[in-house]
């Protein structure tokens, strides 16, 4: 079955067509690669899966459900429960510990469970900085808790942009080898990235160029 | 490992207490409204229930004093300040027949004692027993006989009790009956018969001259007027006739507690006028601090939305930060007031040398809450535009801005 | 370092004012002056007016504050100088208890002149008991607050 159909889908600002007549496929439990140099599209096509925004032209379905008819507030419903978002900037609230920011991904789900909070972050190694801010940890602890924040509803759709971007070697290999990890359980993972050597741990790798669907490479 | 819950109250609490500074000045802005309004409430009751005392309980309609001294009455009256002023006691049975008149009783006023150190200003005021009506109504219990030379009655603020020895110029007098608190003058005066007053004055050479007619001297009458008559009639009555030969002069005590009045609605339109430019103030610093952290939150809500946060989860998180803000600001305000009015009352009473009395607890906590409410309001008055527009930012791009 | 500026500030600053209220701001009686009592003076019974050269509790109650305040100023001192999350904590619990010290001088142990009119009695004595509480409440929330910093690098 498809996780994720995106037909003919179009991104238009005036005269500026950000997409054009994008069109991919995305099977459950594959991992897809979007790759592209800045202004490609890969971003407003990331905010367009990631219910973050609608397309001009076109329809996106996702896990069945086009999502491409739908208002903002069930948007948001759908972004909630169906999708893991991992972040280049990792993007923590800065007043929230490790735990907390990942309890908050719950509140706004269903509900807060400290325990489940605390099993995700041990799954991500990061159980003994639990009760640590965003500045008292690194850059890979931080991408890390972003991960375990992403996890932590059980999302059907993880959606990382740029996920390596501001890490070193070590931890961009310990944040690809949960990446892994969760595509061996069964994730669907769509990864946006510039990086070849990123986009090479996908099944498949999507290059757009100018807004539009360049090549579809089979790795 | 016990974290606190996440909920909206908590976020709501967290932004607060990360930025201390800038929510403790939000804080003394709102305490400065509340303990502006509460204490000034509480004040201007105090002062309305002390003046509003006196004028029920008196008793007198028209004072009867020496000429020039209406005010040295009044000082007397309000602060317990009397100076020695006299009049001839003869005309006390000329005013009895006047129409309309229903009571007269006069009263002698000792010097006041402010020699030396910490003497409170102790007022020494003769009597008449038979015809008084000013002092009977506040004695808290009745007295059983007349009071002999030998016994005194006592104001609620002099520290003797009843039973008690007390000497004035070494003479030993015992209190026979206590004042209830009256929040004039009174609390501070011993009263004794008139002639007791008058050996007290002549054994302690307070009176310089001709001392054997001293008797015939009184300081003020204190006429109570029939109700079917106008006190306004009544001293149009006593003035051409006596007004020159005793060089007396009259004041209406409703003249004297409207004059207070006056003054009451011009300190109550200043309390009212500092709260409501204390009101604005704090929205304003609310919604000028409000707005200017936008750009600050953008992020922060951009990526509460983006985890799912519903754009009204999000108003009422902004919403309680401000509303929590008020709630401090205005218990603060109110505590600091209350307490500094408790713990000064006599102080600020004195000060202002008007009549006052304490406020019922009860009252009291009414004016808390309503001062509480109206504190309530300024927070989310203020930071509903932030909460509204902050919101309107929800994608990712806002997120991503100056990466 | 904030918490060691703010918190001794905040003591020096009260125990300052434990020393001026009763002199300067809302001061006790003054000292009797035996020449300028007139022949008019009652004697009494030292209940509500002053025998030439009788010198007032309150008087008394002012000269013992002057020594708490000093102490006050003086451990608000040591707490600046003081980077030990322990030692701050112990002088705080110190300075709690002087303050209960300072209220119980205008109260319980010396006392202030007996009527309720008197300027000791409507000013010196609530000032000095309100600043006593302020005292606590600073001296045990600043406790409070070092125990918390204690548990964090336990932690």
């Amino acid at each position: 079955m498809n996780m994720l159909e995106v037909n003919n889908v179009s991104k238009i600002y005036g005269s500026l067509h950000a997409l054009s007549e994008v069109n991919l496929t995305v099977e459950e439990g594959k991992w897809l690669s979007i790759m592209g140099p800045s202004g490609s599209g890969k971003t407003t096509l990331m905010n367009i899966i990631g219910c973050m925004d609608k397309p001009s032209l076109g329809s996106v379905i996702l896990d069945g459900q086009d999502i491409t008819q739908l208002s903002l507030p069930q948007l948001t419903e759908i972004r909630r429960d169906k999708i893991g978002l991992i972040f280049q900037q990792f993007h923590l609230v800065s007043y929230l510990t490790a735990l907390e920011n990942v309890m908050v991904a719950q509140y706004y789900h269903s509900m807060v469970d400290e325990k489940e909070a605390l099993q995700a972050l041990e799954r991500v190694g990061l159980a003994a900085r639990a009760k640590h801010l965003p500045r008292q940890l690194s850059g890979g602890e931080q991408q890390r808790v972003c991960i375990a924040r992403a996890l932590i509803n059980y999302p059907k759709l993880i959606l990382a942009d740029e996920p390596t971007g501001n890490l070193d070697e070590s931890n961009e290999a310990m944040v690809m080898n949960l990446l892994h990890q969760l595509h061996e359980e069964g994730s669907t993972i769509i990864v946006v990235t510039h990086s070849p050597e990123v986009s090479k741990h996908a099944q498949t790798t999507v290059v757009l160029e100018h807004g539009k669907v360049a090549s579809i490479i089979n790795n | 490992m016990q974290e606190k819950p996440i909920t909206i109250a908590n976020l709501a609490w967290r932004n607060i207490q990360r930025r201390p500074f800038r929510s403790c000045c939000l804080i003394i802005i709102i305490m400065l409204f509340s303990a502006t309004l509460f204490g000034g409430s509480v004040l201007m009751k105090n002062l309305s229930l002390g003046i509003s005392g006196m004028a029920n309980r008196l008793g007198a309609d028209i004072l009867v004093v020496p000429y020039g001294y209406e005010k040295n009455l009044e000082v007397a009256l309000l602060r317990g300040e009397p100076s020695s002023f006299y009049l001839k006691a003869d005309l006390i049975d000329k005013i009895k027949v006047i129409k309309g008149v229903k009571a007269v009783s006069p009263q002698l006023f000792i010097a006041s004692l402010n020699a030396g150190c910490c003497t409170s200003k102790v007022q020494l005021i003769g009597f008449d027993q038979q015809s008084d009506f000013v002092i009977k109504p506040w004695l808290q219990t009745q007295l059983n006989q007349p009071l002999n030379n030998n016994q005194v009655v006592v104001g609620s603020k002099i520290t003797a009790n009843v039973g008690d020895e007390i000497k004035f110029f070494n003479h030993p007098f015992k209190v026979a009956a206590k004042m209830d608190s009256t929040g004039m003058g009174f609390d501070t005066s011993v009263f004794m018969t008139i002639p007791t007053a008058q050996l007290l004055m002549k054994e302690a050479n307070l009176i310089e001259g001709d001392t054997e007619h001293f008797a015939n001297y009184v300081s003020s009458i204190f006429v109570k007027v029939d109700p079917d008559y106008q006190p306004k009639d009544v001293v149009n009555q006593m003035m051409p006739k006596y007004a020159i030969d005793y060089n007396i002069d009259f004041v209406m005590t409703k003249g004297m507690l409207s004059n207070i009045s006056k003054w009451l609605n011009g300190f109550s339109t200043i309390v009212y006028s500092l709260s409501a430019i204390f009101w604005v103030l704090a929205i304003i610093v609310i919604f000028v601090i409000f707005s200017s952290s936008l750009n600050e939150r953008k992020r922060e809500i951009s990526l509460l939305r983006i985890l799912g946060a519903s754009r009204s989860d999000l108003v009422k998180m902004l919403l309680r930060e401000s509303l929590i803000i008020s709630a401090l600001g205005g218990i603060a305000g109110i505590v600091i007031a209350g307490v500094l009015i408790y713990a000064f009352s006599l102080l600020i009473c004195q000060s202002i040398g008007l009549p006052c009395m304490n406020i019922s607890i009860t009252d009291g906590l009414i004016y808390a809450l309503m001062v509480f409410m109206l504190t309530l309001i300024i927070g989310p008055l203020s930071s509903i535009y932030s909460a509204l527009s902050l919101t309107k930012f929800d994608t990712y791009q806002t997120l991503r801005e100056g990466e | 370092m904030k918490n060691r500026i703010v918190s001794s500030v905040l003591f020096i600053f009260i125990g300052a004012l434990l020393i001026l209220f009763p002199l300067y701001i809302l001061p006790v009686c003054p000292l009797p002056d035996a020449q300028a009592i007139p022949a008019t003076t009652m004697a009494g019974d030292g209940h509500m007016h002053s025998t030439p050269g009788k010198i007032m509790k309150c008087f008394w109650t002012a000269r013992a504050e002057i020594g708490i305040g000093s102490l006050v100023i003086a451990i608000g001192a040591l707490v600046l100088f003081s980077r030990s999350l322990f030692v701050r904590i112990g002088l705080s619990m110190a300075l709690a208890c002087t303050a209960v010290l300072a209220a119980a001088i205008p109260t319980i142990l010396i006392g202030v002149c007996g009527n309720e009119m008197m300027r000791c009695n409507m000013g010196a004595k609530p000032a000095l008991i309100l600043l006593a509480i302020v005292l606590v409440i600073a001296a045990i929330s600043n406790v409070l607050y070092l125990n918390k910093q204690v548990n964090k690098q336990i932690r």
